[in-house]
């Protein structure tokens, strides 16, 4: 049995060794991008960040958590740079000193979805804050992201310019991402906001409609935020600014402005930024 | 009769709530009854039928996921097993005291969150953790690490109790014989393949299908960290759902093949009895 | 060659094995009989160092085995063969072999060896799984055989055998034993099989040794009355077959003649089993088919639960059971002398 027992145990402490050495070669080659499940869950990330991969050696570790938590990584120094929309609560996080270079440099809309039927009669309404004061009034139900996302702090800012909430039982709270939100809203023939690009890749799934388009309030910036490289030693400050000019690149404006247009028909981010292109 | 007290729609028909012939909710065919039940089911079918043959037609994003599930979840469960099994006969044969804390500690162990496990790895790991340095967050060596960590308590405690059923006097027979520990593990573990072989299947299926843990310590990123589980998460987010009914087929199917070869080996000893 | 004294180990809320002074010789075989529970088990446990007993010294290959820092090099000095034969599943050869590939030795030279000397030779390639459950015990008695250990130890390792086969086994048991000069320690809820093999019997009842001696001794004169209650006196002889002739041998007992149906043969040594139910007492001999009938003195009359118990010599110590009835009516009493009468059918032989 000692025979068998040698050989096997050799490879693993290989195994160990090699993992421990291969540590080191990676060092610097990593930058770590916190951003939202938006961009992720459209396809977006992915396309944009395979480009960056192949045209520069780094490695991105694209984690696309909520904009709450994203934001919270950076306050920590667990991102090298950010990706998110939420202008609020960015500005608030610039302030306090956590990140720097913020570049507003795309953005897309939010739609208001409700069921075919409309109970609460939306549809026609001029702004999205009638809209929601009318899904209120009506005690139709609401599906709330729930989660601190950019959707959920965009849905609580249209709450708040509105002045109304609804009632206790007609207001859900999914915690969930777009795709299990939207699906939640579907199954209980219910309203939501929802953002555009989401909307149209469930929309085969779903009986639901947009009820409500084009306010100006509901238009969602994308910005960039470098991480504080000051606050915190461990990150990867070059990486993170090739990275940074590289989503801002002529390159990238290209890759944004024609994302979706054969899968959807229709272009679904839109190309903010007017700074210098590298 | 059916008795109507309150009315909500879902979504293919009318819920009817506190019915005369029923307690509780439940979704009721209006008017349309069969047309409902088609439109769902052909959905679901459709799905299925994409399902197949993305699966059969394996392209190399999907062939990376697989490659990079397996390789990870053997992997590790290789690794639990080498702690996991001499750990486990070790506290079933050796007296030694607070015994039986340390066994109401691995059976604990056995039961543990994943997802709690996968929280405190990424803790761990994170830039400001204590293991930092290592640089195995958002790379398969975390996940390994956390797999590795929920599947060694489920071996040990696996492993344990079929030592601890072994009959006592079998293993002094063996000691009789003149085995040091070491030998007389050994033989113990050749007589008991069969329950040794039933843990290791149950710590690799506890890791294959994982989904918390490699999540949050893997990140799901494209190329690099995605497995079967969390790829699966993202295209139902993502709507895509003939997908993710796909890599669920393939999930489901890897890890069939994987257990064939393990019960393979397990039930040789048993056709004598 | 094994010293004991003063051991002693207590079982919390049960009862405790004591033994002040116990010497065993080298090559001899000690047996030890005594009902379930009383503490031979536990013995062997203690002696094979799988019990640790609360004080105690123990001395066997010149150390106080209790002391040992490397329990291994006295372990495999030994051999212990359980009431079960836990083979493993694998090749009689294989099994037999496992004590000497443990041990790191090539050589397997031994292993034929014993497997011609326990009678296996032909089942060499069978799995031992597939074997019966006389050929497992076989198997199992060989491999402790097979380093040629000092000392071995034996719990019972005849339970569930059928007679016949058990017979068979013993004696080729007892042949490796006596001509390898091994020292044995055995223990028997049986009394035939201690008889067969041993050459000191212990009677060990609730943790102690109630009595220790050669087997006639013990068999015929139980020094107390638990001893006795245990053991269920019978009469044990010592014997030779002079003459044989068919089915019938002639057997000199001491002082005495008998005529007893058995296998054995002419020349054989054997002991000669009475059971006290199968004498007949009388004052005068009956011309009845009862080929073995001696004159005896009663030395000693004994009242044993619904009969009586007597002691008689008719050239060897002889028990007999007579009913209450039958005392009052022949008037026995001690010192008177009388006819034992038993049918040769009636005795038990076991070889020596």
């Amino acid at each position: 049995m000692f025979k068998k027992l040698v050989p096997s145990l050799s490879l693993i402490v290989l195994f160990a060794v090699s993992f421990i050495t291969g540590v080191r070669a990676e060092e610097n080659k990593n930058i770590i991008l916190a951003t939202t499940t938006s961009v992720q869950d459209t396809g977006l990330l992915d396309v944009l960040t395979s480009a960056f991969q192949k045209k520069i050696g780094y490695t991105v570790k694209a984690i696309a958590v909520g904009t709450g938590q994203a934001l919270q990584m950076g306050r920590t120094g667990e991102a090298d740079i950010l990706w998110v929309h939420s202008p609020v609560d960015e500005k608030q996080f610039v302030d306090e000193g956590y990140g720097i270079n913020r570049t507003t440099f795309m953005h897309n809309d939010f739609v208001i979805l409700g069921p075919e039927n409309d109970p609460a009669k939306v549809s026609g309404s001029m702004s999205a804050v009638e809209a929601f004061k009318k899904i209120a009034a009506g005690k139709t139900l609401f599906v709330s992201r729930g989660d601190n996302s950019g959707t959920h702090k965009k849905e609580k800012a249209i709450w708040k310019e509105s002045g109304v909430f609804p009632d206790k039982d007609a207001y859900i709270e999914a915690g969930q991402g777009m795709a299990a939100t939207v699906a939640i809203a579907n199954e209980k023939r219910a309203y939501c906001l929802a953002d555009r690009s989401s909307y149209l890749s469930l929309k085969k799934s779903i009986n639901l409609l947009i009820v409500s388009e084009g306010d100006p309030l509901l238009i969602n910036y994308y910005s960039l935020i470098l991480v504080n490289p000051d606050k915190f030693s461990k990150i990867n400050v070059s990486g993170a600014k090739a990275l940074f000019d590289f989503f801002l690149s002529s390159d990238a404006k290209g890759i944004v402005e024609n994302f979706g247009k054969e899968k959807f028909g229709k272009q679904l981010f839109f190309w903010d930024y007017q700074g210098k292109q590298f | 009769m059916v008795k109507r007290n309150s009315e909500n729609n879902c979504s293919f028909g009318i819920i009817k709530e506190n019915s005369f012939e029923t307690r509780g909710r439940f979704c009721i065919f209006q008017n349309r009854p069969l047309d409902f039940i088609l439109k769902n089911m052909i959905y679901i079918f459709e799905g299925f039928k994409k399902g197949v043959v993305l699966l059969f037609n394996l392209n190399g994003e999907v062939l990376a996921i697989l490659k990079l599930s397996l390789g990870i979840s053997i992997f590790a469960t290789f690794i639990a097993v080498c702690i996991g099994l001499p750990l486990g006969s070790i506290i079933a044969l050796k007296k030694f005291p607070f015994k039986k804390i340390v066994i109401a500690l691995v059976n604990t162990g056995m039961g543990l969150p994943p997802v709690v496990v996968g929280l405190f790895v990424v803790l761990f790991l994170s830039r400001n953790g204590p293991l930092g340095f290592l640089q195995w967050l958002y790379t398969p060596k975390g996940m390994i690490l956390a797999q590795v960590i929920i599947a060694t308590p489920i071996i040990t405690g696996l492993s344990l109790a079929a030592v601890q059923s072994f009959e006592p006097r079998f293993y002094r027979q063996i000691l009789a014989l003149g085995a040091t520990t070491r030998q007389s593990i050994c033989i113990l573990i050749k007589e008991i393949k069969l329950s040794i072989l039933a843990a290791i299947i149950a710590g690799f299926g506890s890791i294959i299908s994982e989904v918390g843990a490699v999540m949050m310590v893997g990140g799901n990123i494209k190329g690099q960290t995605r497995v079967l589980t969390t790829a699966t998460v993202l295209e139902t987010h993502m709507g895509n759902f003939d997908i993710a009914i796909a890599l669920g087929l393939v999930l489901l199917l890897m890890s069939f093949i994987v257990n064939l070869a393990l019960t393979f080996i397990q039930q040789s000893k048993v056709k004598q009895e | 060659m094994i010293k004991i004294k003063d051991l002693k180990l207590d079982f919390p809320g049960r009862l405790s094995l004591f033994i002040d002074k116990l010497a065993i010789g080298k090559g001899k075989v000690f047996t030890i009989i005594g009902p379930n529970g009383a503490g031979k088990s536990t013995f062997l446990n203690i002696i094979a160092l799988f019990q640790e007993p609360d004080k105690g010294v123990i001395e066997i290959f010149g150390d106080n085995i209790l002391n040992l820092r490397d329990k291994l090099i006295f372990r495999r000095k030994i051999s212990f063969v359980f009431s079960r034969p836990y083979l493993f599943d694998e090749t009689v050869y294989n099994n037999i072999a496992l004590p000497l590939r443990l041990r790191g030795i090539r050589d397997f030279k031994a292993v034929d060896e014993t497997l011609d000397l326990f009678r296996i030779g032909h089942l060499n390639a069978n799995k031992a799984p597939t074997l019966s459950q006389g050929e497992m015990h076989r198997v199992a008695l060989a491999r402790a055989f097979v380093t040629k250990p000092e000392l071995i130890l034996l719990d019972e390792p005849f339970l569930s055998l059928d007679p016949i086969y058990k017979e068979s086994l013993i004696n080729d048991l007892r042949g490796v034993i006596k001509s390898n000069e091994i020292t044995a320690i055995f223990v028997s809820q049986v009394q035939t099989e201690a008889l067969t093999l041993a050459d000191t019997i212990a009677v060990m009842k609730a943790g102690r040794i109630l009595q220790q001696g050669n087997p006639q001794d013990i068999f015929t004169m139980p020094d107390s009355k638990e001893v006795a209650d245990f053991i269920g006196v019978e009469t044990v002889v010592e014997g030779t077959i002079v003459k044989k002739e068919d089915n019938l041998c002639f057997v000199k007992a001491k002082d005495g003649f008998l005529e007893v149906v058995s296998i054995y043969n002419e020349g054989d040594r054997v002991l000669v089993c009475i059971r006290p139910e199968d004498v007949v007492i009388a004052r005068h001999i009956d011309p009845s088919s009862a080929r073995n009938h001696f004159k005896a003195k009663i030395i000693d009359i004994k009242p044993w639960g619904l009969e009586f118990k007597l002691n008689l010599y008719c050239g060897f110590n002889l028990i007999a059971s007579v009913t209450k009835q039958s005392v009052k009516n022949l008037d026995l009493k001690i010192e008177d002398e009388v006819f034992a009468i038993f049918k040769a059918t009636a005795i038990h032989l076991i070889k020596r």
